[in-house]
């Protein structure tokens, strides 16, 4: 069946969402990217990004053609954080390529103490509607859901809020995030949420809220009684979440 | 008509091809997760750009229906590791003269090379992105 318009879709189409830019925007964006300042705050909620992953994700303009605009412009020191950031992406896929089997199963065992069988198959009511007891994971829930977009070192949190301190199986988490993320690349989403997880790295990632105030400190006021769940020294949370370790 | 496929890691036709580019939502193809309205109208919003015709239904079944009303002499699109599009070339190929452009990776040079870790991987592709 044709499609004539987006209602025909969608019932109530947004316009003017400033994140669904043409390869003109996106190529528009780059002229304005600095590899050496992202390096330097790219782990910043309000650090320097490129924005581009979206259009990448798509195909709309590649990372090929990115690599070779920059070099343009910049030397290859200044640039090699955010050279060996688009290579992550292709590691993913390169990985899926020879692995798709495992793209939605554990491709190691979890290194947290637990069995896949102890963690949660579906993301609770909370979580998907950000009600949980920790208001900065609420906001990074909000942010994903109503904008399709989230920075990655929020997406780390989330990810590792919900498999280690509510111990859901992160493949509830990654079609949470591939059903919103405008830039939501299957190998590279599934993936880090098995990085996070442990099940595709050496051991799990953590986080605390003195971790959270350093990075989002900056965009978002943060108050440690709203966030006592993530609360405490990398210790204490360690032996919290991980108690059979 | 030579019919260019477009699908979500694919919806830009390179500069220099011609061909009539369509783009087909199919729930089907994604069995594991849905997607928001918002990621529909991003795609909607591109597959308008790129010049394309814009289908919703079985993707198989809606290619059979154009070549029987227009004819297709060929399919161009872009290789994935996605499984689904991989089963779905495999079917195409059965019965349409299909070509699958390589797939955008940053290195030209070893980037499928198996690595189980990303250094790995990194010391395998870095040599040829030095400049």
């Amino acid at each position: 069946m044709k499609v004539e318009q987006i209602s025909d879709l969608v019932a109530n189409p947004s316009k003017n969402d400033p994140l669904l830019h043409t390869r003109e925007k996106a190529l528009s964006f780059f002229e304005n990217f600095k590899p050496g300042l992202y390096a330097k705050t790219r782990n910043f909620l309000d650090g320097h990004i490129s924005r581009l992953s979206i259009s990448i994700k798509h195909g709309v303009i590649t990372n090929r053609e990115i690599f070779h605009l920059n070099k343009k412009k910049y030397s290859y020191i200044e640039s090699e954080k955010f050279i060996q950031e688009l290579a992550w992406r292709d590691f993913w896929r390169s990985y899926a390529y020879h692995n798709p089997d495992q793209i939605w199963i554990d491709v190691e065992e979890y290194k947290t103490g637990f069995q896949t069988s102890d963690y949660s198959d579906k993301l609770p009511t909370d979580i998907l509607l950000g009600q949980t007891p920790t208001v900065v994971i609420n906001h990074f829930i909000q942010e994903l859901v109503n904008t399709g977009y989230l920075h990655n070192h929020a997406r780390m949190y989330l990810a590792s809020y919900i498999v280690h301190f509510r111990r859901i199986k992160w493949q509830a988490g990654a079609r949470f995030f591939l059903e919103h993320l405008l830039d939501g690349d299957l190998a590279s989403n599934n993936f880090s949420w098995q990085w996070i997880a442990s099940t595709f790295a050496g051991k799990p990632y953590i986080f605390n809220l003195e971790n959270v105030m350093k990075y989002c400190g900056q965009k978002m006021t943060i108050d440690p009684s709203q966030n006592k769940e993530i609360d405490g020294s990398y210790e204490s949370i360690s032996e919290r979440l991980f108690p059979n370790l | 008509m030579k019919l260019i496929y477009l699908y979500d890691e694919f919806m830009r036709v390179p500069d220099n091809i011609n061909g009539q580019p369509v783009y087909i939502f199919d729930q089907k193809l994604q069995k594991n997760y849905q997607i928001s309205d918002k990621i529909i109208e991003y795609r909607y919003f591109l597959a308008e750009q790129a010049g394309a015709t814009i289908y919703q239904g079985e993707t198989l079944q809606v290619i059979n229906d154009i070549n029987q009303k227009e004819g297709i002499s060929s399919i161009l699109s872009k290789n994935t590791f996605i499984p689904e599009y991989q089963n779905l070339f495999q079917q195409l190929r059965e019965v349409y003269d299909l070509d699958l452009l390589p797939d955008y990776f940053l290195s030209t040079d070893k980037y499928l090379q198996p690595a189980k870790r990303f250094f790995q991987y990194w010391n395998k592709i870095k040599k040829p992105l030095k400049y």
